[in-house]
């Protein structure tokens, strides 16, 4: 899962985009309101993490910029203002979702998950395929009932996949969700990881879940 | 109010009253008795029968009255006959029953020869006089008693417009300043009050409405320090971390404490800054020696900036001002100006006195500010660079400055040009005496 963070207090940005690194989230991280926009357009992101307050343009107008131009990217509004016709603002220009300053990390990943789940048309927080269970929230991945562990980026892989399941998603949206702009690695280790995936999902399992479509990409479905 | 417009009203129609009753009485008791001392005098001509064998064949005559050597004196009667009776005394007998009246008999040539009496009953007379009075007095009393019910009524009805407006004020509290009395509802000797009043409420809602963005700018300013403090320990704490890198989360957490420290600081001083300065702190004094110890203490800093500081402090400066404020005011320009000056730039800081007051200029030749910044700079939180971190400048230097001056009685102007440099200018008055605009000013 790819996230635009758009924040100016450089501690607080680093901070942020650190702990979501570390929740196996791919995150580009900018402190201009111009530039979060131009990524905005330029990135299939999934979710958007905005301070209002942003030199060179605010949050409330990279929002509406971004709805004008019909993209459902789920935002998320940062602000340290908590009037409620700023909170009312936020939402009316089409931001899903807003917190403010100082929050707690935990409620900050919740909305966050919320958010990225919610953009792919899902409601709940564990999505079975199959025997393939995966609980979004507590990043819990079964098989048969049997817990698999899973590393950040591998995840993140299936976490998408699930996301799009029945869809063949090709590498590059792959790699588009997974890594960062810093990343640079090319979209080849995707195979890399689709093979650590199988490696943990399907080998030891009846039913193949992950399937190559030569020339697409991949899916991830119960029926091949 | 009302009460007390009747009751000089009543008290006024009353004295009123009595004079001019009293001297409708007595005018009235002065025409009876004069019409009833009449009905006396002709009552005397008609009772004397006129004699009737005279060798003159005139019969229409009375006697008079007859003389010591026996001369009788007479008269013609008719119409004239009252004329030769003249009042002498009246008065009032048997317990004012009765009036009785002395004439003098007047000789041919007009000199007086006797004197004759006539009574009258004066009952009739007391009893129209007492008449009159009751009548005078009463309706004195009930023209007095209406007159000020009257006044209370239109006073009431002049002061029911007062009525609104004092209930619309009594409503007003710091969260609905911006509610006005209707001025044109008010009669028009009550609209300077309505308008001087709705004069006060704009003022007063412009500085609560400045007070609660200061606090709102201020609250935001505090909050994303804490909320980084916050964010970064959380996600320090959420795994176990080598200490090099909790060393780092403990670097960044100290250097955001240490810059709401700073933050609070400001706002406290801040808030010192804003009372403004009571005129005993405010003094007559020579600014000149302070404008130096403010140079001196720059120069370190400029050295390290690699700026060239000159200053143009020649002489007295008087100043009326309280010195201490006047430093943190000549310091935050000064230090500014080093800091935000290019280097190897120039800072010139300059002080001249004229009759009309002391102006301290502060010159620099840095890049300059761009249009659009000039009208905000004196505004809390603002900063030209939106730059938030990078500086460490907090933006309410500026804002403390103004304060400071202001609170003086002063007033504090810039000028920049990009590319041009900036000029800041403190015009402060230099005498406490021909100071117009000092007190009224800084309230």
């Amino acid at each position: 899962m790819r996230i635009l963070v758009a924040e100016d207090h450089g501690p607080l940005a680093r901070s942020i985009a650190n702990g979501l690194r570390e929740e196996g989230y791919a995150v580009d991280l900018t402190a201009d309101g111009e530039e979060a926009l131009q990524w905005a357009r330029l990135n299939p992101y999934d979710c958007l993490v905005l301070d209002i307050m942003l030199p060179s343009r605010d949050g409330w107008s990279i929002v509406q910029q971004v709805r004008r131009s019909t993209s459902n990217v789920p935002v998320l509004l940062l602000t340290a203002r908590d009037a409620v016709e700023d909170r009312v603002k936020g939402l009316n220009l089409g931001a899903d979702d807003y917190l403010v300053k100082p929050f707690a990390w935990d409620e900050f990943l919740a909305r966050v998950r919320a958010l990225v789940r919610r953009g792919h048309g899902q409601k709940s927080t564990i999505v079975s395929i199959a025997d393939l269970e995966v609980d979004t929230a507590s990043k819990i991945v079964r098989r048969q009932g049997k817990s698999i562990t899973l590393s950040a980026r591998e995840y993140a892989l299936l976490e998408y996949l699930v996301h799009r399941e029945g869809r063949v998603v090709s590498r590059g949206e792959i790699w588009d969700h997974i890594y960062d702009q810093a990343d640079e690695t090319t979209s080849n280790v995707v195979d890399v990881y689709i093979g650590y995936l199988r490696n943990k999902i399907d080998r030891d399992y009846p039913i193949k879940l992950i399937h190559t479509r030569r020339g697409l990409g991949y899916v991830l479905t119960e029926k091949p | 109010m009302t009460r007390r417009i009747a009751i000089a009203i009543l008290l006024s129609v009353w004295a009123a009253i009595l004079v001019a009753g009293s001297a409708t009485y007595l005018f009235a008791r002065h025409l009876l008795l004069d019409q009833l001392d009449n009905s006396i005098k002709y009552a005397i001509v008609a009772s004397n029968p006129p004699i009737s064998a005279q060798p003159t064949g005139n019969s229409d005559q009375m006697i008079l009255g007859t003389d010591s050597s026996g001369r009788t004196y007479r008269r013609p009667l008719g119409r004239e006959a009252a004329d030769n009776l003249k009042w002498k005394t009246g008065n009032f007998i048997a317990d004012g029953r009765l009036r009785q009246v002395t004439f003098w008999v007047m000789g041919e040539s007009q000199t007086p020869v006797s004197e004759i009496h006539g009574q009258a009953d004066a009952e009739d007379f007391h009893t129209t006089m007492r008449s009159l009075a009751l009548a005078i007095s009463g309706c004195g009393l009930a023209a007095g008693i209406a007159a000020a019910l009257v006044s209370a009524r239109l006073a009431r009805l002049a002061l029911r417009p007062l009525n609104t407006t004092v209930e619309v004020i009594g409503t007003i509290d710091e969260s609905n300043l911006d509610r006005r009395i209707e001025a044109a509802d008010l009669p028009p000797e009550l609209r300077p009050m309505a308008d001087r009043l709705n004069e006060m409420l704009e003022r007063l809602g412009n500085a609560f409405e400045e007070r609660r963005r200061f606090l709102a700018d201020a609250s935001h300013e505090l909050r994303t320090p804490v909320a980084a403090m916050i964010t970064t320990m959380e996600v320090a704490l959420r795994r176990p971390r080598p200490a090099a890198e909790l060393a780092e989360t403990l670097d960044i957490c100290l250097s955001e404490a240490r810059h709401m420290r700073q933050l609070v600081q400001a706002l406290l001083r801040q808030v010192r800054a804003e009372g403004s300065a009571s005129t005993d702190e405010l003094l007559d004094v020579d600014a000149g020696e302070m404008l130096n110890q403010c140079a001196e203490l720059a120069g370190s800093l400029a050295a390290e900036k690699n700026i060239n500081l000159v200053r143009h402090v020649n002489g007295k400066i008087p100043v009326h001002a309280e010195l201490g404020r006047l430093r943190s005011v000549v310091l935050n320009l000064v230090s500014n100006a080093i800091d935000y000056n290019t280097p190897g730039g120039t800072v010139e800081l300059s002080a001249e006195s004229n009759g009309h007051g002391t102006e301290i200029v502060i010159k620099d030749n840095g890049p300059g500010i761009a249009p659009e910044h000039l009208p905000h700079l004196f505004e809390p939180f603002y900063r030209a660079t939106r730059a938030r971190e990078s500086d460490g400048h907090l933006g309410l230097g500026l804002f403390l400055v103004e304060s400071h001056v202001k609170a003086m009685g002063g007033e504090c102007r810039v000028e920049s040009a990009l590319g041009a440099g900036t000029t800041f200018r403190v015009r402060l008055p230099s005498t406490s005496l021909p100071s117009p605009g000092n007190g009224g000013l800084s309230k």
